[in-house]
């Protein structure tokens, strides 16, 4: 940065303030993982062990073999995967005609779209459980139990097609003009000319998805009833109501559940930030 | 429009691509976010437990849910957790957003590092925050016995618990509503705090006269989302406290999902969530309108 130097004394206090700001962030960071690497006797010790006298990542082995810890990891990575990619092709689908395409009813649907995403959760919970319920063909319950109901309810968001509009918006209709001359369909246009054009919006659009779907918990606490079907989420939940706690084993699990989503936000940081300010700006 | 008088098979022949490109969100969102509303709506002037049969009763639920003193009582929660969470956080994150605006050395480390509480899940979060208050070992009593405050107890006294669901609240949405505001301080253009200076402001006026009235826009989309946020508030309280001690901070969500999943009353529980949406709406337009009338 080439930003001209400040004088100490009007940076100083920018620094104070951020680095107590940043202490308080993540000092619950901190204090997980720093508990997953303890020995059990030395979370109960006044006053409390910072740093152990002897790290260990045997409460992470013990965490994956607790009760049925891979399947519910494989259940979070399946549902937040699938939702992540249906969110992709649905929402870029529907953007792609709303921001392209002319058809009778292009605004009124445009506004229902947002509009859903003003209805809170609280209100559709009861009979979207109701209807996952009662779609067929996939048992007795219906859609309840299975990776379908889970995943289903997400796998379009009016986020991602707001999202995909505006960025399709950025791209000149002279392609689509050009390509149409040279005999191109709309599906060709779609995902050979401007899908590639649109990558930064993808990856956007998936790891905002992906997030909230491996973090979510009331639609999964309610679709899923049966242990086989938790997502990690659910499944730790329960954890915390028993009566005695293991922290250096919740903590352990609770590191694993979090790390996939540091992961991506260690490499794709920009577009976390990039996405959050597209909501605003659209005021 | 001329195109709405052609009749509905031409207009399909005509413009069927389009339609089948919309189609697969549209059924989904209809499907699962539209229709359900539309159900809970009508679920809402029944009396129905799942089994048996759908019995109209107009707005006895309604008329029952006035005189609920649990669901009052959860409503109270509600509020009291979204007043002191969107309160909080939103100063917070203006707080932060401010300093981040500042053009120091690292800053891109501190934005990317302040951002993280908004990454860890409802559950994980939660469960984190329920060892750090753990009244005997935890890491928060002993930080303030050292500066001579004696053990809080943060999730048995029915007072104290509400205090810690709002510190939990308010520490996310600090970190989640921060790079927002910052988009929001980015977009002012500088000359405008040069004409400030150039007319000799001090600090404090520029951000009361320039910054503040900018910023509206941003903070008021904040502010809505972040009321409309904790209104919703489950999971968190539901891991953290469970609602407890003795309901002190159980959420309406919480009770409309007793209400619908434990004691079977899908009618009535509909007619909660329907009456908890008006109350939402109400809530948000007295919000809009206040955060507007301040800016005349």
């Amino acid at each position: 940065m080439s930003a001209p130097r400040k004088p100490l004394a009007e940076t100083l206090p920018v620094y104070l303030f951020l680095g107590l700001a940043t202490i308080v962030a993540l000092v619950p960071f901190g204090w997980m993982f720093l508990t997953a690497i303890k020995s059990g006797p030395e979370v109960y010790r006044l006053p409390p062990v910072f740093w152990p006298a002897e790290p260990t990542l045997k409460n992470f082995a013990a965490a994956w073999g607790t009760g049925n810890f891979p399947r519910l990891f494989l259940n979070s990575a399946i549902v937040a995967g699938a939702a992540t990619l249906l969110n992709l092709l649905f929402d870029s689908m529907a953007a792609f005609a709303f921001a392209r395409l002319r058809f009778p009813g292009r605004e009124a649907l445009f506004a229902v779209v947002l509009a859903t995403m003003m209805l809170p959760a609280v209100v559709t919970i009861i009979p979207l459980f109701l209807i996952v319920k009662s779609l067929p063909a996939l048992g007795p319950g219906g859609w309840l139990n299975t990776y379908a109901g889970i995943v289903a309810p997400g796998a379009a968001s009016a986020f991602g097609i707001f999202l995909f509009r505006q960025y399709f918006d950025t791209i000149p209709l002279e392609i689509d003009e050009a390509a149409k001359i040279d005999g191109a369909g709309l599906w060709r246009i779609y995902w050979s000319m401007i899908m590639p054009l649109a990558a930064p919006a993808c990856v956007t659009v998936a790891i905002f998805t992906f997030v909230v779907q491996w973090n979510d918990f009331l639609w999964p606490l309610v679709v899923a009833t049966d242990a086989d079907m938790y997502t990690l989420q659910v499944g730790l939940s329960y954890f915390t109501t028993e009566h005695s706690i293991d922290w250096p084993l919740l903590m352990s699990a609770a590191v694993i559940v979090t790390l996939p989503v540091l992961l991506l936000y260690a490499f794709l940081q920009k577009y976390f930030v990039g996405g959050l300010a597209m909501g605003a700006s659209k005021e | 429009m001329t195109v709405a008088r052609q009749p509905l098979l031409a207009t399909l022949r005509r413009h069927g691509p389009a339609y089948l490109f919309v189609a697969p969100a549209l059924l989904v969102l209809g499907l699962f976010t539209l229709a359900p509303m539309l159900v809970a709506l009508a679920l809402s002037f029944t009396s129905w437990n799942i089994v048996g049969p759908v019995k109209f009763v107009g707005l006895k639920n309604y008329a029952l849910l006035l005189a609920d003193p649990t669901f009052a009582h959860g409503l109270w929660n509600t509020l009291v957790y979204a007043t002191g969470s969107v309160t909080f956080g939103v100063i917070g994150a203006l707080a932060l957003a401010i300093a981040l605006d500042q053009k120091v050395p690292g800053i891109g480390a501190f934005r990317a590092l302040l951002f993280l509480p908004a990454l860890m899940s409802e559950v994980i979060s939660a469960m984190v925050f329920q060892w750090l208050y753990n009244e005997q070992y935890g890491l928060l009593n002993y930080m303030l016995s050292l500066v001579g405050i004696g053990a809080i107890p943060w999730l048995t006294s029915t007072t104290w618990a509400m205090v810690a669901v709002v510190i939990m609240g308010a520490w996310v949405g600090a970190a989640y509503n921060a790079p927002i505001l910052l988009t929001g301080l980015q977009s002012i253009s500088p000359t405008l705090y040069e004409a400030a200076r150039i007319d000799g402001a001090s600090r404090w006026q520029e951000f009361r006269h320039v910054t503040l009235p900018l910023l509206r826009p941003f903070t008021l989309y904040v502010m809505v989302m972040a009321l409309i946020g904790s209104f919703q508030v489950f999971g968190r309280i539901f891991v953290l406290t469970g609602g407890g001690p003795v309901d002190a901070t159980m959420p309406a969500v919480q009770y409309i999902y007793r209400v619908a999943f434990t004691f079977n009353q899908v009618g009535y529980a509909s007619a909660l969530s329907v009456a908890m949406f008006l109350l939402l709406m109400a809530l948000t337009w007295i919000q809009m309108r206040w955060l507007k009338e301040k800016e005349a």
